[in-house]
C-alpha cells in the first residue's frame, strides 16, 4: 500500500517543484480518498465531489499545502469537513422527501462486508477506515479527527472488536444458510 | 495484517472509483466558486457595500419582503465581500485545540469538549477545569451528545466497548455514574444520539439506530426520572431526531429530515406533527414542508423557533400559550439554496458559508431578543423581529474562511453554534482553515458582538483531581 501523508511525500514534492508535481500527487491520491470518504460515508457521489473539492481547494493554495508535513492529511481532513457538511443537508433533504438511501457502491459479494462496516459508529468507522484504508499512522488519523492519539487506539481497539463479531456472526449465519 | 483489516482493505479495493477529474476541472471549480460567491453578492451587494463601515447598527425591516429604507430586506451570505469593504483588523486565531461542542448554563457559566477533554468554565472562559473522564477511560472515546444543566448537573452518551453508556454528574464532573443501555435496543448498532433535561430529576435520551437503506431515520426515545440513575423506554420508533421538552411531559421533537415538529405531551411515548403556520406566500405549513427547523426555546408559555422554507424568507414562529398555537412572522434572511443537486452543476456545492439547513445560528435570549447570523453579521432584535439591527463583529470570513456552524470535529455531537448569557455576553462556535484542515475555536464577546477573542481552553492542561472538585 502507497504511503499516504508521509515526510517522503513532502520530500517529494518540494524537491521537484510544487505545482509541477500536484498533478501525480492528485491523481496517486484521488482514487484512495473517494474510497475513504465512500466507506465513511456510504455515497460514492457525495464521497467524489467531496474529494474534488478538497483537492480543488489544495490546489488554489498548492504553494502552502505542498510545504505541510502532509498535504494529504490535510486533504483528508478537509474532505471529510466537506463530506460531514454536505450529507448533513443532503440526509435532511432526502429525509424529508422520503428518498432512498444511495446504493452501495459495490458488488453483492461485497455486501456483507459493506453492511458490517457501515453499521459501526461514525467514529469507529472513520478512524478505522483512515487507518487501514488510507494507511494513516494513528497520530495522523489523530490530527484528522481531532483527537488525542490514545482515542484513536481506543477507538480503533473497539472498532475492530465490533467488525469482528460482525463479520463472524455474518460468516455463521451464512454457513447456516448455505448448508 | 488480521483478517478483519484485509477484509476493510478488500472492501474499500472492490469501490470503483473511476479516474480523476482532470486537473482543468479542478481549476474549474474554484473560479465556480468565486463566482458563486460574486452571485451571492450580487443581490446585496451594492447596497451592502455602501452601508458597511458607516452604519452600525444598520436597521433592517422586517416582514416585508422589500427593501425598506434603512438597509436591505434580503441578506444574502456577503460575507467576503463584508468582511473586505469594512476594511476592519481581522481576528486571528492560533493555538488550541479544535473545540468539538459546547454549551452555556449561566452567566459566565460554560462547558466545552475539545480535542484535549471536557472543560468547565465558571467565568466565561478565563480559566477552564479539566474534569476526569467518566468511568475512568478516555473523554473523547465515544462521546455522542453531552448536556450540563449546570456546572454541578451534566449528562454524557458515550458509546464503549460496543454498548451505549449514560454517565452522570452531580459534583462539577469530580465523579461520575455510569448505566448501560441494552443492546438489544439496538442490534444493528446506532448512528447518533441526544440527551437533554428538563431539571436535576427528568431527562431524556434519544438514541437513532443504525437505519437499513431506504428507511428514515427513527430513534429509541428514554426517559429518566431520578437523575439519569435509572431509564425506561418511553418509545421505540419515535418518528423524531432530536427533542427537547418545555415542562415535564411536554416536549418538542424534530421529524428526520428537520423539516417538520412534533410534540408529545406524555413524556416521549407519543408524538404528533405540529403545524406551523407560515406567512402568507411562504409555504403550505403542513409537517414536513420547512426545509428545517429548529427546536423551540420556551420561557414559560411563550416559546420561539426559526424556520426556513424551501424557498423566501426565513420564518420565525412564536406560541404564547405553551405551543397549542403558533403564529409566523417572516424575517430578513435569505436561506440558502439546496444543497442535493442530482446532476448538472450543483448550485449550492460551494457554499463554505451557508446557513439555513440544519445549522442556524439563530440564538433565543428571551421571548422577544434574538440573535441571527448571516453575511458575516451578527442581527439583533428585542421587539421580537419587527426590527433588526446588525452589528459586525471582528471576525474575517476573507482570510481565514471561518464560518459559524457545525463544527469541524465530531466529539459531543453537535451544538448551537451561538449561544448568550447576557446581551452583552455571548460565545460563538467558528470554524476555521487552518494548516491541518478545518478546524473550530471557541469565541467570545462581552461587547454585545463587536468584538470577539478566543478563549479556547490550554491544550494539555491537568484534569483536576476527585478532591478539587
Amino acid at each position: 500500500m502507497d504511503a499516504a501523508g508521509t515526510s517522503d511525500e513532502r520530500t517529494q514534492l518540494t524537491d521537484d517543484g510544487r505545482g509541477a508535481l500536484f498533478d501525480a500527487w492528485y491523481r496517486s491520491q484521488y482514487p484512495r480518498v473517494v474510497r475513504v470518504l465512500t466507506v465513511v460515508g456510504g455515497d460514492f457521489e457525495a464521497a467524489s465531489d467531496a474529494a474534488a473539492e478538497a483537492f480543488a481547494r489544495a490546489l488554489s493554495q498548492w504553494d502552502r499545502v505542498s510545504a505541510m508535513s502532509s498535504p494529504s492529511g490535510w486533504t483528508y481532513a478537509v474532505a471529510l469537513n466537506l463530506l460531514r457538511r454536505r450529507q448533513r443537508r443532503a440526509r435532511l433533504e432526502r429525509l424529508a422527501a422520503l428518498g432512498p438511501l444511495p446504493p452501495p457502491p459495490v458488488a453483492e459479494d461485497h455486501l456483507y462486508l459493506w453492511e458490517a462496516v457501515r453499521s459501526l459508529p461514525p467514529r469507529q468507522r472513520t478512524a478505522i477506515v483512515l487507518h487501514y484504508v488510507a494507511d494513516l499512522p494513528q497520530e495522523q488519523v489523530a490530527k484528522i479527527m481531532g483527537v488525542a492519539p490514545g482515542t484513536v487506539a481506543a477507538t480503533l481497539h473497539a472498532a475492530r472488536g465490533k467488525l469482528r463479531a460482525l463479520l463472524d456472526d455474518q460468516d455463521n449465519d451464512g454457513m447456516t444458510t448455505h448448508d | 495484517m488480521t483478517d478483519t483489516n484485509r477484509a476493510l482493505v478488500d472492501l474499500a479495493k472492490a469501490i470503483a472509483v473511476g479516474k480523476a477529474p482532470p486537473t482543468a476541472e479542478l481549476a474549474r471549480r474554484i473560479r465556480r466558486r468565486r463566482h458563486v460567491h460574486v452571485t451571492f453578492t450580487a443581490v446585496g451587494l451594492a447596497a451592502m457595500v455602501l452601508v458597511v463601515g458607516l452604519l452600525v447598527p444598520m436597521i433592517v425591516s422586517s416582514g416585508t419582503g422589500h427593501a425598506g429604507k434603512s438597509g436591505p430586506s434580503q441578506v444574502h451570505l456577503a460575507a467576503e465581500a463584508v468582511a473586505l469593504a469594512a476594511g476592519r483588523q481581522a481576528l486571528t486565531v492560533s493555538g488550541g485545540p479544535p473545540v468539538g461542542s459546547m454549551g452555556v448554563v449561566g452567566p459566565g457559566q460554560l462547558w466545552v469538549l475539545d480535542g484535549d477533554g471536557l472543560f468547565l468554565s465558571s467565568n466565561g472562559g478565563g480559566r477552564w477545569r479539566r474534569i476526569p473522564a467518566p468511568s475512568g477511560g478516555d473523554p473523547l472515546a465515544d462521546y455522542m451528545a453531552i448536556y450540563f444543566l449546570s456546572l454541578r448537573h451534566g449528562w454524557v452518551v458515550a458509546a464503549r466497548e460496543n454498548s451505549l453508556q449514560i454517565d452522570r454528574t452531580a459534583d462539577g464532573g469530580s465523579t461520575w455514574q455510569s448505566v448501560s443501555l441494552p443492546t438489544s435496543l439496538f442490534p444493528s448498532g446506532w448512528n447518533s444520539a441526544e440527551v437533554t433535561f428538563l431539571d436535576a430529576s427528568h431527562g431524556w435520551v434519544l438514541v437513532q439506530p443504525y437505519a437499513p437503506s431506504g428507511q428514515p431515520q427513527r430513534s429509541v426515545v428514554l426517559s429518566s426520572t431520578d437523575g439519569g440513575a435509572h431509564w425506561t423506554v418511553a418509545n421505540r420508533n419515535a418518528p423524531v431526531i432530536d427533542a427537547d421538552f418545555s415542562a415535564s411531559a411536554v416536549g418538542w421533537g424534530l421529524g428526520a429530515g428537520g423539516g417538520s415538529l412534533y410534540r408529545t405531551t406524555d413524556e416521549g411515548a407519543s408524538w404528533e406533527p405540529v403545524r406551523l403556520p407560515p406567512p402568507s406566500g411562504s409555504g403550505s405549513g403542513v409537517p414536513g414542508s420547512w426545509r428545517s427547523l429548529t427546536l423551540p426555546v420556551f420561557a414559560g408559555q411563550d416559546g420561539v423557533l426559526l424556520a426556513v422554507p424551501s424557498a423566501g424568507n426565513a420564518v420565525t414562529e412564536r406560541t404564547t400559550d405553551g405551543g397549542r398555537t403558533w403564529f409566523g412572522q417572516a424575517t430578513p434572511f435569505v436561506g440558502q439554496p439546496a444543497y442535493s443537486q442530482p446532476a448538472g452543476p450543483v448550485a449550492g456545492a460551494v457554499c463554505p458559508d451557508c446557513v439555513g439547513v440544519g445549522d442556524e445560528p439563530f440564538a433565543v435570549l428571551s421571548p422577544v431578543q434574538w440573535r441571527y447570523w448571516a453575511g458575516g453579521r451578527l442581527y439583533t432584535t428585542t421587539d421580537a423581529g419587527r426590527s433588526w439591527s446588525s452589528v459586525q463583529p471582528n471576525l474575517s470570513f476573507a482570510s481565514l474562511g471561518t464560518t459559524l456552524g457545525h463544527v469541524g470535529v465530531d466529539n459531543g455531537g453537535s451544538s448551537d453554534p451561538l449561544q448568550y448569557s447576557s446581551p452583552l455576553a455571548g460565545w460563538a462556535l467558528a470554524s476555521t482553515n487552518a494548516a491541518n484542515g478545518q478546524r473550530s475555536v471557541l469565541l467570545l464577546t462581552n461587547d454585545g458582538d463587536t468584538t470577539f477573542t478566543a478563549v479556547s481552553p490550554p491544550r494539555g492542561s491537568p484534569p483536576i483531581s476527585s478532591s478539587s472538585g
